[in-house]
């Protein structure tokens, strides 16, 4: 019971991660809440979609990053770049802006109808671990969840330009005197926030439904997580999804009356201990 | 040849304006001390190399390169670095990782990780804590250090002395004088005088946002320049 409970917190936690850690990132850099992650994210899911149609789940885990990366780029050069120094309200605001738009030209061009992806045949029925049967797509989601996770932690902590990430995200002025070049870091984080969000769009094919609510859901929950985590924090946001996914999961089998209510209880609770959330992030503005 | 000129500089923060036309050259190699009293906009002076102020009017050059319209980055990547005030160490970095940012600047030359820890040899000791756990006086070796890792012409420091105690403030002067000897050139706010003395070449007293004095160090004593370090 237990472990059905760890492994489903993890599944689901893993489709976390892989949003909050990109939300996280693209605050860190740029005081910004991007809350058109969410229809990001819907937009992954929809093209992995179509290209599962076409040419299969495999295919679609490859080229929706990429397309998405692509749209991050984008993002940078035609809304955060020419945004710099707007408040940050007027800043989220176009982000939420551009994300209804997009989740309408999504559904101008789907429909309202939910979709769903089959998982590839590899990784469809379950498998017995310790006499306890799990499907495979779910652990499947979970050593990808944990791998990006690990691939994040290694750039952060290895690189020099994870290095950089992190100095900008503590500090931006110190960063800039230092001769680190935030414009540049920031394109390449956006991207890579906008590419994650892809692949957890794919993955979430086959493990949840694909409609048009679906951004609404999950950027509520990241934000969640992203303040839980301590805004900014990368590490606070890969331990609150963790936390949250385990509270949302374990809600739903212990107190499922109020399970709707656990994540926003855990939210309070945070923010009244450590207002700065479990990692070492600044205050939200 | 200067490693910084600036000129006519007028800037400040907000609406308010701090410096009123400030000129003031560094040549390469030269060791120069900014004195004044507190609020006579020393600090504002250095931030704006980087464009942390609001630069209303005048030109600031690194070598032959106007940097007042460019982003405050590429002061650091031209050759010039900072000691900020309150040293402003990272505390979520290593003391290692917090020397290893100034790298971002992509300049070769004499100061590495090796000649940073000989210079400040705790550093080592301490590279793999996080920079805010160290001392006061260590805390202002890792921003000398973090300044120098980027091997610039010419490193700004803003107060090294605030804290610190005599027998750190010797050591410091012996670790500015080596950074001299190694070819790079000094710029320092400095309220210590017994300090500016033994690590500068010549002074500008700074009051009220202008330049109204300077002079060669062995003069920094003289009472007409008491007295205007006194406006």
């Amino acid at each position: 019971m237990i472990a059905l409970l760890i492994a489903n917190s993890l599944a689901l936690a893993s489709l976390l991660i892989m949003l909050a850690s990109g939300l996280a990132l693209i605050y860190g850099l740029r005081d910004v809440i991007n809350f058109g992650h969410g229809a990001i994210y819907m937009l992954g899911a929809y093209l992995g979609y179509t290209v599962s149609l076409v040419g299969g789940f495999w295919l679609a885990l490859i080229v929706v990053p990429i397309l998405l990366a692509l749209l991050g780029i984008a993002f940078e050069y035609l809304a955060l770049r020419p945004l710099q120094g707007r408040s940050h309200i007027e800043v989220a605001l176009v982000t939420l802006g551009l994300g209804i738009i997009l989740g309408q030209v999504i559904i101008f061009f789907y429909g309202g109808v939910a979709r769903s992806v089959d998982a590839p045949q590899i990784l469809s029925g379950s498998v017995t671990v310790l006499n306890l049967s799990y499907p495979v797509y779910r652990i499947f989601l979970i050593v990808m969840g944990l791998g990006s996770c690990a691939l994040l932690a290694l750039w952060l902590r290895y690189t020099s330009s994870g290095l950089y990430v992190r100095a900008v995200s503590q500090d931006p002025s110190v960063a800039r005197m230092m001769g680190i070049n935030a414009d540049r870091l920031s394109l390449l984080v956006t991207s890579l926030s906008t590419a994650f969000a892809g692949v957890a769009g794919v993955l979430a094919g086959p493990y949840l439904s694909i409609d048009p609510g679906m951004d609404v859901t999950m950027i509520v929950n990241c934000l969640i997580i992203v303040v839980i985590g301590g805004t900014g924090s990368i590490g606070g946001a890969i331990v609150a999804a963790l936390l949250f996914g385990f509270m949302q999961v374990a809600g739903s089998v212990f107190l499922p009356n109020i399970a709707a209510l656990v994540p926003y209880i855990l939210l309070m609770i945070v923010l009244l201990v450590a207002p700065r959330g479990i990692g070492r992030g600044r205050v939200l503005n | 040849m200067s490693a910084l000129r600036i000129e006519r500089l007028v800037a400040g923060y907000g609406a308010s304006t701090v410096l009123h036309g400030i000129d003031l050259t560094v040549n390469e190699g030269e060791s120069v001390a900014v004195v004044g009293r507190n609020g006579a906009g020393k600090s504002t002076l250095l931030l704006s190399v980087f464009r942390e102020t609001n630069i209303i009017s005048g030109a600031i050059w690194v070598h032959d390169s106007r940097v007042d319209h460019l982003p405050g980055y590429m002061a650091a990547k031209l050759g010039i670095s900072i000691a900020p005030q309150g040293r402003r160490i990272l505390p979520n970095l290593t003391v290692k990782e917090n020397l290893l940012l100034s790298k971002a600047t992509g300049r070769a030359g004499y100061w590495d990780l090796k000649a940073v820890y000989e210079l400040f040899p705790v550093l080592e000791e301490r590279a793999n804590r996080p920079g805010t756990m160290l001392s006061g006086g260590q805390q202002q070796m890792l921003a000398i250090g973090r300044a120098l890792m980027a091997n610039p012409s010419l490193v700004l420091l803003d107060e090294p002395s605030e804290g610190l105690s005599p027998v750190l403030i010797d050591g410091l002067v012996g670790a500015l004088n080596t950074i001299r000897q190694a070819g790079t050139g000094v710029l320092v706010v400095e309220q210590h005088l017994n300090l500016v003395k033994r690590a500068t070449d010549r002074f500008i007293i700074l009051a009220k946002g202008e330049v109204v004095g300077s002079g060669p160090t062995p003069a920094i004593g003289a009472p007409e320049n008491q007295a205007l370090m006194a406006l």
